[in-house]
């Protein structure tokens, strides 16, 4: 799971974040480290498609992110795509 | 850092340049955080290109049916292949090679030798090549071709056929068009400086 949008969207399903904070979450709950120009550009893309949305706060320049009904639905479903994958990899690999 | 922001189109600066400046003292960036920012503006910046392209493609190649189609005459012999055309087709292309070399040199470029279905078709545009020329090319050609693939008959036609006024020239131009004017839109939308 490399797909910087999915990884925004799973760090969210955690709870509100910025931009910082999804960093340093991705980084360890996947161990994968988002560069800046590739983070800011899934969570503009995300916000563009409705799946995210930016919160109000006293920091304008820390601003939390929420995730949205859609990127909610968005993630569940790649998610039951990974899940198939994971499960039918793992079959055949104890068949092997 | 600020330089690394300033990459970014203007409009999408304006909404995020704040946070992933923030984010930037938060996280100093490493060497291949400032490649990948480079990388990240450069895509956001192209983003809309290859719609242009298309666009432009798009509009070349309407252009080549909205445009009246050009009549062109075309003097051709057909030749009635009993079988294998394509083999025919080979004497015919070496035949006008070999017997035809330097004198109709830029005359031979604009012969042309169609296979179409079981026949054979060399057509010529006048008035580069004359209805004599072909005659006395398709004469060469039924006394040199060995009798084995010889055709039955030839048939001497003149045609007033359409034709579609620059079919690849026009899509490949406007797909240029609108690629080049992709770029301008989006330097004179999103210059560098703030």
């Amino acid at each position: 799971m490399s797909d910087p949008t999915l990884l925004v969207l799973a760090s969210l399903a955690g709870g509100d974040q910025h931009g910082y904070g999804m960093m340093e979450d991705i980084e360890r709950f996947a161990g994968v480290r988002l560069g800046p120009g590739t983070l800011y550009g899934a969570i503009s893309r995300l916000e563009e498609r409705g799946m995210i949305r930016a919160m109000a706060s006293p920091d304008e320049r820390r601003r939390p992110y929420r995730l949205r009904a859609a990127g909610r639905r968005h993630l569940e479903e790649e998610l039951a795509k990974l899940g198939r994958i994971v499960t039918t990899g793992r079959e055949r690999l104890e068949a092997l | 850092m600020r330089w690394l922001i300033r990459l970014y189109p203007r409009a999408w600066r304006e909404r995020y340049g704040a946070e992933l400046e923030a984010l930037l003292e938060d996280s100093p960036p490493r060497a291949r955080d400032v490649v990948d920012l480079i990388w990240s503006a450069m895509l956001l910046r192209l983003r809309w290109i290859p719609l242009w392209a298309g666009l432009g493609l798009l509009c070349g190649l309407g252009l080549t049916f909205v445009m009246p189609p050009q009549r062109v005459t075309l003097y051709a012999v057909v030749f009635e292949v009993p079988a294998d055309a394509s083999q025919l087709k080979h004497s015919i292309d070496s035949s006008l090679r070999k017997s035809w070399p330097t004198l109709y040199h830029h005359v031979l470029r604009d012969i042309q030798v169609k296979e179409i279905g079981r026949s054979i078709a060399i057509f010529t545009y006048p008035p580069v090549a004359s209805r004599e020329l072909v005659d006395r090319l398709a004469d060469q050609i039924r006394a040199e071709l060995p009798s084995e693939v010889a055709p039955r008959s030839s048939v001497m036609r003149a045609f007033n056929a359409p034709v579609r006024p620059y079919p690849l020239l026009l899509p490949l131009t406007g797909m240029g068009a609108g690629l080049l004017s992709g770029l301008l839109y989006r330097l004179r939308a999103s210059p560098s400086s703030p």
